[in-house]
């Protein structure tokens, strides 16, 4: 299993990426380790979502936000996860 | 041999406790005036305004080639700090640092596109915003699209995943038939509309839009900030006469067109 993983967006962390780059590198994490690890049996990206804003860049790492809004990286791996994605 | 009379002084002690005690209560608006603002009078006794910042986050504050720090919170500083006759003293600090070392009194104020934070507000004074950086819906001028209500039908650029993107899908859930194209940066959502016409709005961050809008793309905000995420500038809960100077200033700079001539110098796209 592989506990924990993820991309960040912040617009201003320099060692965060575009939000459409976060959305793309998510989806070929998983497609790949799909592909290539069948033994592997889970891949847990940080984060779900946090308690609270911390009004700095860890805030972009979630995937839903404090009030529980989808943001979209999360509605796009659910596409994958069903099968919608071309 | 005459006795010492205790009790009027000490009715006296009583009294002046309980008028303390409800000056703290039910004015502490007047207890924290009587407070001396410390923060305030050492920057004057010193002619220096220690403002931290971070600065790798342009057009707000960067490095110039030379290492030293420019952008929009630069000068916003320094005019704010020449008002008051004094000189700006950027201490440079790590954004996530910046309200731990304003705490710790390392500095003054924190100017740094700091986003508002409402859960510090026992902690941390902040002021009015100075820069609206939230989401806005855009178009060009005769789209006839005067709000969110007039999408229905539309296509809205948006840049895949962002603040935008979200905000975009939150308006199809009350709007179906508005469609939204993604793009891989918000600028090509821009040109999107701007050079090609391939889209009839975009969804898109005040400072990219602005940034736009002052290099001449003929952009028009639709009604008002969709997702708000306010700039504004972070000092110490004790610090009133500071907090009353900087929003006076604030106002001023505002009311005098300084802060959109400030836009206009320092959100000009890089070559």
């Amino acid at each position: 299993m592989i506990t924990e993983g993820g991309w960040n967006d912040h617009p201003r962390w320099t060692r965060a990426v575009r939000p459409s780059q976060r959305i793309a590198y998510t989806i070929r994490a998983y497609a790949f380790a799909q592909a290539e690890w069948p033994w592997l049996e889970a891949v847990c990206l940080w984060a779900f979502r946090y308690p609270w804003d911390a009004k700095s860049y860890q805030d972009y790492y979630t995937f839903v936000r404090t009030d529980f809004e989808p943001k979209p990286i999360y509605v796009e791996v659910q596409r994958y996860a069903k099968g919608l994605l071309p | 041999m005459t006795r010492k009379v205790w009790w009027p002084a000490a009715a006296l002690a009583v009294v002046g406790l309980l008028a303390v005690a409800a000056l703290f209560t039910f004015a502490p608006e007047t207890m924290r005036l009587l407070r001396r603002d410390t923060t305030w009078r050492t920057m004057q006794a010193n002619g220096v305004w220690r403002v931290g910042m971070d600065a790798s986050f342009p057009p707000f504050e960067s490095l110039d080639a030379a290492g030293k720090p420019v952008g929009f919170d630069v000068a916003l500083a320094e005019r704010m700090a020449a008002a008051w006759g004094l000189q700006v003293e950027l201490v440079p600090i790590g954004f996530d640092s910046l309200l731990d070392a304003l705490q710790a009194g390392r500095v003054d104020s924190v100017i740094s596109a700091l986003p508002f934070d409402e859960r510090m507000t026992r902690d941390i004074a902040y002021s009015a915003p100075y820069f609206e950086s939230g989401i806005f819906l855009a178009t060009l001028p005769g789209m006839s699209i005067t709000d969110t209500t007039a999408l229905a039908d539309r296509t809205v650029g948006v840049e895949w995943g962002s603040m935008g993107d979200m905000v975009g899908r939150r308006l199809q859930q009350t709007t179906p038939t508005l469609q939204l194209h993604p793009f891989d940066t918000p600028t090509a959502a821009i040109d999107a509309l701007v050079a090609e016409q391939q889209v009839d709005a975009i969804l898109v961050d005040h400072v990219t839009l602005r940034i736009a809008q002052v290099n001449g793309a003929p952009l028009v905000t639709v009604g008002a900030v969709l997702e708000s995420n306010p700039f504004v500038i972070a000092m110490p809960i004790t610090a009133h006469e500071l907090q009353a100077a900087v929003a006076q200033e604030l106002v001023r700079l505002h009311e005098t067109g300084v802060l959109t001539n400030l836009e206009e110098q320092w959100f000009v796209a890089a070559p």
